[in-house]
Order: C-alpha cells, then structure tokens, then sequence
C-alpha cells in the first residue's frame, strides 16, 4: 500500500523497500476538458549537490535532453495532452547509478507556452506525482496536488534526496510564476 | 484584491464579502444566457439547482437569479446551501454565437473583479467563474474555459454519468435553435398575454423535473364537445385548459402553437391555438355540443394529420373528455396500430357524477402494442387542480414513453 503524501510532506524510499535500485517518477494531469489549446506539460529533472545547483548544464533533464550524461536519470519522452491513463510523463532514475555528489533530484513541471496560451497551473486538474519501483512496478508514494496552484507556469511536484544513506522523497508542491527559466536559473542552468 | 487572473484560486473571504453575496456580470452580447449551476463533486445532480431565467431560485432560495440584462446579478447565500452543493459554475451560454463576440463580459466579486472576455475564442458556453467549498471555507476560482458546442456541451460536462446512468433521453440536438423560439415565445407572452408567462414557467418546472427540458413535440388539444361537458364550456374550464396548453407548447413546440380538435359524434378540425388568439379562443369556437362520444373519428383525424406533417417531431395529443367512448373495441384497435406511430396520448378524464372512464383506466394494460403510448388521470369537475400539479399529471409517462419509443425505433433521436 502506497503512502499517499501531503504537501511539505517526506517518506523514505529505502524503508519501503530495502532493495530497492531503479525507481520511475510518474507524473500526471488531466487533460483539458474544455475547447481551446491542450495542456501541454512538461516534465524535467535538475540533478543537484549540496549547495542545491547543477553542476552544469547537462544536470538539466528535459525533453530536449532526455538522459543525464552517466545514464542514471532518464526522461522518457513527451506527452503533449495529458491524454490516457497513469502517467504522463516519466522519469526513470537508477539510484545505484547516481553520482555520490548529488544530492537530490528537483522534479518540475512546465506548461509549454503558458504565455502565449494564457495558461496556468490553476487551471489544471488532477495533477500528481507518484514514485514507482520499476522492478516490481510498486508504487511507493504518491501526492496530489489539487489545490496547492494558481497562476503559477512552473511547479516543482517533488524531489528525490540523500538522507543518511537512504533515498527519500519529498512532496514539494512549489510553484514558480514566470516558467521554466526562473526556475531552471535557480538551479543554476544558464538558460 | 483587485483585478483576478485566469486559473486563480483565492479564499472568498479575501475579497471582502461573507456569506451572503452578488456575483455580478456584465456582459453585452445580445441573447446570451447567463446561468448558474450550483453542483454536486461537478455533476449536476439536481436541477433545482441550475439557476437561469426559466427557473430564477433555487428551492430554498441560497441561489438566485436577481438581476437580468447587461448587468445581471446573481444573489448566493452560502450559509444556505444544502452541504450537497459543492461549488457553483457561473456560465453564459449563446445558442448561435461565440460568446467572445461580447464588446465586453467581466464579472465582479467583492471587490474584485476578472475580465473574461481576453481568453475567449469560439466558444458558444463559457464557465466564468467557479465557487467552491475548500476545507478552510469558500473559494473563487476563475475559469474563462468553455466549449464550441455550446449549451449542450457545457450541460454534458456537468452531466456525465448521473444521466447515462438513467438513461435519461439525450436532448435533441437542434436544442439551441428551439431554445432561441422558446425565447422568443416567452418575450412574446410577456409582451402580449403576460397571464401566460407564469404558466409558461410553471410548465418548464415540470419539464425540467421529467427531464424533458429539451424535447420537442406538436401538441394537439382534442376537446370533447359531448352534451355533458356544457358545464366546463360555461364556467370557462375548457379555455383554461387551453391555456395550459398553450403553455406547454410554449416550451414543446418550435412554432409554440396547439392544433384542436373538437368531437362528439363527429370530429372536427378547430384551428390553431396560439399567443395571438388564445385570448378568448374558445368562446369563438362557438360551439355546438352533440349528442355522444366517439374517440375513434379524432384519433383516426388526428393521426393522419400527424402523418402528413412528418416524423420530424413527435406528437403529444391532449385527449380532454368527460366520458367512456362508444364502440370501445375500434377504439382499442386505433391505440394499438398507433403504438408504431411517433404520437404519445394523454387523455384526461372530467368526471362530473358517475363515469364510465373503464376503458381510459384499462389503457396501461392494454395489450399488444409496440411500446405503452398512453396514459390517463382524471380529475373531478369543476377542475380545481392546481397548475403545478396539473403539468405534472399532464406530462406523466412522457418521458418513458420517448425513452421507449427511441429503444423501439418509433422515435428518430
């Protein structure tokens, strides 16, 4: 039984399951039940360090880089209506894989071409974030994130991080006005 | 607070107003209907609760229609609201227009207010704002989202599986034309037979309550013209009930207008009944009372003229009389061969004394037809029944019958 997770809310990974190595970041929302342009959502990962900032640019896991240089995180690939069951978009990360100096890995959405399509997160229903093990498709945690947005274009659902020799995760539920690039100039990619 | 964004969420009490408060909108497209739908985890679950010109007040009032025009207001009152209403759509629809071709349409709460009109395309229904229950109390949310396909489409949204699960009648799909003449037919009434309009209203309750808002019939109104029922002619009875029918066209018919028929051992073609010759129409049918009661002639007349005007629409024929029908068997055979035809039979019994209504009472358990294509009630005279109740009885079984009908092919969906 998954631990459905509030808001600001953590859970350990490790303790869910000892052996666990290779774990995929479901990503979903509805989609548009109205007329007018999809939703078109994207998802992306920032692998960062201690100080919280990637370390370059190819930290920065999008649809227009799919895999993390050392192969441990992986995109796969872009949905571009929110259309179907389950996940929407994924992130598949193998956590044995992982280089020792990072710490965690930022999980963020964006609307592509919020501006021009006058959208935002508010307008976007039944969004969530659920971390799966992919070698027995378990889930091991989920948080929706109803009503935690508004007019924001760029909402971080969640992060996976180092805890004392244990992967965690934690449900974060930010949002960001302005899109992807303050957000990913947070983290430091020179966008 | 201001001006409000698209996809904002903002707790009620942000904006400066309490439980008891006006969401106003302006909005100067001509024609548009401005709705309120107050709904249940986003389905229309009762639809009392949908607030717009036909049906001004929820049943204790929480929700209400005050204000129509450029500027229309809706009061709410959400201390007063069954805790089943989970949030409140506010909508406005156009039959034929994309509701974006408004000059302009903002709407103000509190001292807010969120301008719609820059989000919009070529949508015909357009939920505006959204108000709904959260756990630290009420929440705007603003939308600006709609659908090209108008009314219907909106109406779905809300829909879903509650009226698939009754297999409720989809609603015609000329809907939204129908809905312009109804329009028109009310603003006509109110103009010119104003007595007509709460009848009109009270008609749409009814409807509306069997799910029927948006089918589509003539109505025919078969009068007995027998002996006995001079009573009923003297007292004005008959021209009441004319009325109600007229009323009910209002809503059922496109060009809102009744055909009659009047018979007692004949049957005669009357005219047309409509908004502007109801007032004392029945006084000018001068007319001539006989000796008997033949249902067979006016059915046989009434469903041959159904015929020639086409299947398009079905039929709803009015049967008002005051007695059994001589020769009973023909009478039996016309309702079975017409069990194939689009026509449903609404006969209303008159009873004045003892009367022998055996075979109108029979008419449930009739045998051998299609689908069950009629039904009776009766009601002593003089007619005292009240309006509500009297659509009520007039449109029992209606709904089943189309549902059946459209199974069994008789009705074109």
């Amino acid at each position: 039984m998954a631990l459905s997770l509030q808001k600001g809310g953590n859970i350990s990974l490790s303790k869910q399951d000892a052996n666990l190595q290779r774990i995929i970041v479901g990503l979903g929302w509805d989609p548009r039940p109205t007329d007018g342009q999809a939703f078109d959502l994207d998802a992306c990962a920032f692998l960062l360090n201690d100080g919280g900032k990637v370390r370059g640019d190819h930290d920065f896991i999008f649809y227009n880089q799919l895999r993390s240089t050392d192969g441990s995180v992986e995109h796969t690939g872009d949905n571009r209506t929110g259309d179907g069951d389950g996940d929407d978009e994924a992130i598949k990360i193998n956590l044995t894989q992982v280089p020792a100096e990072i710490q965690r890995i930022a999980v963020s959405v964006t609307i592509d071409e919020a501006d021009a399509r006058r959208q935002n997160f508010g307008q976007v229903g039944g969004a969530f974030i659920r971390v799966v093990n992919e070698d027995n498709n378990q889930e091991l945690t989920r948080f929706d994130l109803g009503e935690d947005f508004s007019t924001e274009t760029a909402v971080i659902f969640g992060e996976i991080y180092r805890h004392g020799g244990e992967w965690k995760f934690r449900a974060v539920g930010q949002g960001y006005t302005g899109g992807l690039g303050p957000l990913a100039r947070n983290y430091g990619v020179n966008v | 607070m201001g001006v409000l964004q698209a996809g904002q969420r903002v707790p009620l009490s942000t904006l400066g107003v309490g439980q008891r408060l006006s969401v106003d909108i302006h909005c100067t497209l001509d024609g548009a209907d401005l709705t309120a739908f107050g709904l249940q985890d986003g389905k229309l679950a009762d639809d009392r609760y949908m607030v717009f010109f036909n049906q001004p007040r929820s049943p204790e009032g929480a929700l209400e229609l005050a204000r129509q025009g450029v500027d229309t207001s809706f009061n709410v009152d959400l201390a007063a609201l069954p805790t089943s209403i989970t949030e409140i759509y506010f909508t406005a629809t156009h039959d034929t227009q994309p509701i974006g071709g408004a000059g302009a349409l903002s709407v103000k709460v509190g001292d807010a207010t969120f301008d719609v009109k820059p989000h919009l395309k070529a949508e015909k229904a357009v939920m505006l704002i959204r108000l709904y229950r959260h756990a630290d109390g009420w929440r705007l949310a603003t939308v600006a989202q709609g659908f090209n396909g108008g009314l219907d489409a909106l109406v779905r949204h809300f829909g879903g599986e509650v009226a698939e699960a009754e297999a409720a009648p989809a609603p015609a799909p000329t809907v939204n034309l129908h809905k312009e003449r109804q329009r028109v037919l009310l603003e006509k009434a109110e103009r010119e037979q104003p007595q007509l309009v709460s009848l009109i209203k009270t008609a749409s309750v009814s409807l509306e309550k069997r799910g029927l808002a948006d089918a589509r019939y003539r109505v025919k109104l078969v009068l007995d013209i027998s002996g006995s029922m001079q009573n009923e002619y003297r007292s004005g009875a008959v021209q009441a009930l004319a009325e109600r029918a007229l009323a009910l066209a209002a809503r059922l018919d496109d060009d809102g207008e009744v055909e009659v028929y009047l018979f007692g051992i004949q049957a005669h073609r009357s005219g047309t009944l409509s908004l502007d010759n109801v007032a004392g129409f029945v006084d000018r049918l001068k007319v001539k009372l006989e000796g008997g009661t033949h249902y067979s002639p006016v059915m046989k007349m009434v469903r041959e003229d159904a015929e020639k005007e086409g299947r398009e629409l079905p039929c709803l024929v009015l049967f008002i009389t005051d007695g059994g029908t001589s020769n009973p068997a023909v009478v039996v055979r016309q309702m079975t061969d017409a069990a194939a035809e689009p026509i449903f039979w609404k006969f209303m019994g008159i009873e004045e004394g003892r009367v022998n209504f055996d075979f109108l009472e029979k008419l449930d358990d009739l045998p051998g037809r299609v689908v069950d294509n009629a039904d009776f009630f009766r009601v002593p005279a003089p007619i005292k029944i009240g309006d509500a109740e009297l659509f009520d009885l007039l449109l029992n079984e209606l709904d089943g019958w189309q549902r059946d009908a459209k199974a069994a092919g008789i009705l074109r969906v």
